[in-house]
């Protein structure tokens, strides 16, 4: 048979927590941190906010790519889930909070 | 084998299978995308005219006026001719056109019309959307009515630079087989053609599909460009973009001398006009949006000019920030609009080879599992090999159905354009019919049908236009002449490859039924 | 172009003859056994030189896009130069003996 697959991609259901979590959680999670970084750097170096949201953002497509090609290499499926989807809350949870804080002027 | 090259591999070999067929399609397209202007010359005979030494806005500005007017549209916006389309292109919000099947809600589509370069009268309407059709695929899936078409792409995009890492990361030997292509042996032949064509080409496929998803960055990460401005609704547009906008005041007023208004603004820039779009026509509010021509950098500068109408007085310059410059410079990387044309033909090529990559990847997959599939009495090299061919061949069908259609169907049929497509797309549902009914021998008459279309088109546009080989290389029409050639050059190589495979047939394993 | 074109598949065409498996095609010989520092310098000079050649007619940017865009399109050609017309590579086996013995004097 060529190249069975590994056995964490055995099964349909295995397989579509997965997809799910590359796809849509590691998406999130890649916003989350882009808007966080994005927060943090303007409060520490005073960069203009435009400015920082663009190198995250641009910083972002790649986190993405890493995180959702790392949904399907780590073997343990609940460190996949809890890493993603925790981290995608999380992340924006921590961005919306900081911004509340610091009270937001034009 | 490592339990993460198995990942990888695993990744690689399933992401292929599902989203060959749509990277396919974004390959064709896009490689296209490079010639949609000279394309759009072949599809649209009355737009081949000559580029006249001067051109003037105010001659143009009535006829733009009057069809905004005439679809109730706040704003016009017109594309200076250049020599790739020498006429003034001139897009509206419009509920309607010859593309639209039903009145959609006001605005929510753009209607195109051309005006003559030298008068500024409007010329015969195309009732095509021609190259633009090809180029709006690529991107957005040619969805008009509801943005949706714009997720997938991003998705395969994404997908595909996981297929980049991955194919990388599971390449046994880069350096050994660096140069290898093995056509000879069967065994070997798609395996190396699609190593060779990844590796070789992989700074290319990996920046032109990272670029291209970067390119709707504001769509795609809504959240970091609100979330930071916190309650400020557009905060990251107002700050980034910062782009001068009035309302209308309802107060009719003569508009001041257009060209004036694009001296001022080329004398500011050092480069010329190449795109106007006028706000509230006609209006005591009505403001001018001046772009420079875009052909002579890398960047995609959207650095703009804002010109009070009545007055010809400028309003605002705005100019791009550092960061925003980045992002516009890597959108320029995959535009690649400035005059180049080393550069352009390279980009062609190696979009064409970025198809070779994935149909030779289909073959590999169908190659490595014929045997097994066919014993076990599995459906799955079945079913995968006709959307191999449908997303391949089909797709190419597809192509030239819509060129041939825009040829044969009669401008004065009302939604001839939305026709065109429905011939685009009913021919590469044949070809994917054409290939689960015919496994067999699918390649062969697929291969042979796209050599018949194009020689077809050919002798279509001389027929229809009058504008045959010879005549167009005469007056250097090179657009026109240019998308002849690569029609004869495709069927040639069409030609030589069902010979190839007319050939290979006879060697066939036989299909389960 | 054609000049960034020339000089990196010649780069190209030294460095696959380093390679036994391409030297065997394109001579029908077997390869003196020797280790090679040559080649891949005379190379990646040539690599070099094209690059040079690209940034100075086109400038930074667009000369480095050409340059990278040449180098795939030179080293697919000359895999199928060495998979339909190996012997085309002779030449360059020449070259690369003629430099071996120069230098060994």
């Amino acid at each position: 048979m060529p190249n069975p697959a590994p056995d964490h991609l055995q099964r349909p259901w295995a397989i579509a927590v997965r997809v799910l979590s590359a796809a849509v959680g590691s998406y999130y999670v890649s916003s989350g941190l882009a808007a966080l970084g994005a927060v943090i750097l303007v409060a520490a170096t005073g960069m203009e906010r435009s400015e920082a949201v663009m190198v995250n953002v641009l910083a972002a497509f790649l986190t993405y790519l890493i995180l959702a090609m790392w949904a399907f290499c780590e073997r343990r499926l609940l460190v996949v889930n809890t890493t993603i989807w925790l981290g995608a809350i999380a992340t924006h949870a921590l961005a919306i909070f900081l911004v509340s804080l610091s009270g937001v002027t034009t | 084998m490592t339990p993460f090259k198995a990942s990888m591999l695993w990744l690689h070999t399933w992401f292929g299978v599902a989203l060959g067929a749509l990277l396919f399609a974004i390959f064709w397209t896009g490689s296209l995308s490079v010639f949609y202007k000279e394309i759009d010359r072949w599809m649209m005979p009355m737009t081949r005219l000559q580029l006249p030494a001067s051109v003037s806005l105010d001659a143009m500005r009535p006829a733009a006026d009057a069809l905004a007017h005439g679809a109730n549209a706040p704003h016009w916006k017109v594309y200076l001719p250049t020599t790739k389309e020498p006429v003034h292109n001139v897009i509206y919000p419009s509920n309607t056109d010859s593309a639209t099947l039903f009145p959609e809600a006001p605005g929510s589509i753009m209607a195109r019309r051309f005006l003559d370069p030298n008068t500024g009268a409007p010329l015969e309407d195309p009732g095509t959307l021609a190259g633009d059709f090809l180029y709006s695929f690529h991107f957005k899936l040619a969805l008009r009515r509801f943005p949706v078409g714009y997720y997938p792409v991003a998705l395969a995009g994404m997908a595909m630079l996981a297929l980049i890492v991955s194919g990388t990361l599971v390449h046994g030997r880069i350096i050994a087989n660096f140069f290898l292509f093995r056509r000879q042996k069967k065994a070997r032949a798609s395996l190396d053609l699609h190593n060779a064509v990844g590796i070789l080409g992989l700074p290319f496929h990996f920046l032109i599909t990272l670029t291209g998803i970067i390119f709707f960055y504001n769509l795609h990460y809504p959240l970091p460009l609100s979330i930071p401005y916190g309650e400020e609704a557009g905060g990251y547009n107002r700050e980034a973009i910062a782009a001068y906008a009035r309302p209308e005041a309802g107060i009719p007023a003569e508009p001041a001398s257009l060209d004036k208004m694009a001296a001022e603004a080329a004398r500011i820039w050092g480069r010329p006009v190449g795109t106007v779009r006028v706000y509230h026509p006609g209006d005591q509010n009505a403001y001018a949006l001046m772009m420079p021509r875009d052909d002579s950098a890398v960047s995609d500068i959207r650095d703009s000019l804002f010109f009070d109408v009545p007055s010809g007085e400028l309003l605002y310059n705005q100019v791009a920030k550092p960061a925003l410059a980045t992002e516009r410079f890597i959108v320029g990387l995959h535009l690649i609009h400035f005059r180049h044309w080393p550069v352009r033909w390279l980009y062609f090529l190696l979009g064409l080879s970025g198809c070779v990559l994935i149909a030779t990847g289909f073959l590999y997959w169908l190659e490595s599992r014929r045997k097994r599939h066919t014993a076990l009495g599995l459906r799955g090299v079945r079913f995968v090999e006709g959307l191999t061919v449908g997303s391949t061949t089909g797709v190419i069908i597809a192509t030239l159905a819509f060129l041939i259609a825009n040829r044969l169907l009669p401008s004065t049929m009302p939604v001839r354009a939305a026709a065109e497509v429905g011939w685009f797309y009913f021919g590469w549902l044949a070809a994917y019919a054409h290939a689960w009914l015919r496994p067999g021998s699918a390649w062969y008459e697929q291969a042979k049908t796209i050599a018949v279309l194009a020689v077809a088109a050919v002798v279509l546009n001389a027929t229809t236009t009058g504008d045959h080989l010879l005549r167009t290389i005469a007056r250097g029409d090179w657009a026109v002449a240019g998308v002849d050639m690569m029609l004869l050059v495709s069927a040639g190589i069409a030609a030589v490859s069902a010979k190839v495979l007319s050939r290979r047939q006879v060697a066939k394993v036989p299909q389960v039924g | 172009m054609g000049g960034v074109l020339a000089l990196t598949y010649a780069g190209f065409c030294l460095l696959a003859l380093c390679q036994d498996r391409h030297w065997t095609a394109a001579t029908g010989r077997k390869p003196v056994k020797r280790p090679s520092r040559l080649e891949p310098v005379l190379a990646a000079l040539l690599i070099l030189g094209g690059l040079t050649l690209s940034l100075y007619r086109d400038g930074i940017i667009l000369g480095l896009i050409l340059w990278i865009t040449v180098l795939t399109a030179s080293a697919l050609a000359v895999t199928f130069t060495l998979s339909w017309r190996p012997t085309w590579l002779r030449p360059f086996a020449q070259l690369s003996k003629w430099c071996q013995r120069v230098l060994s004097d």
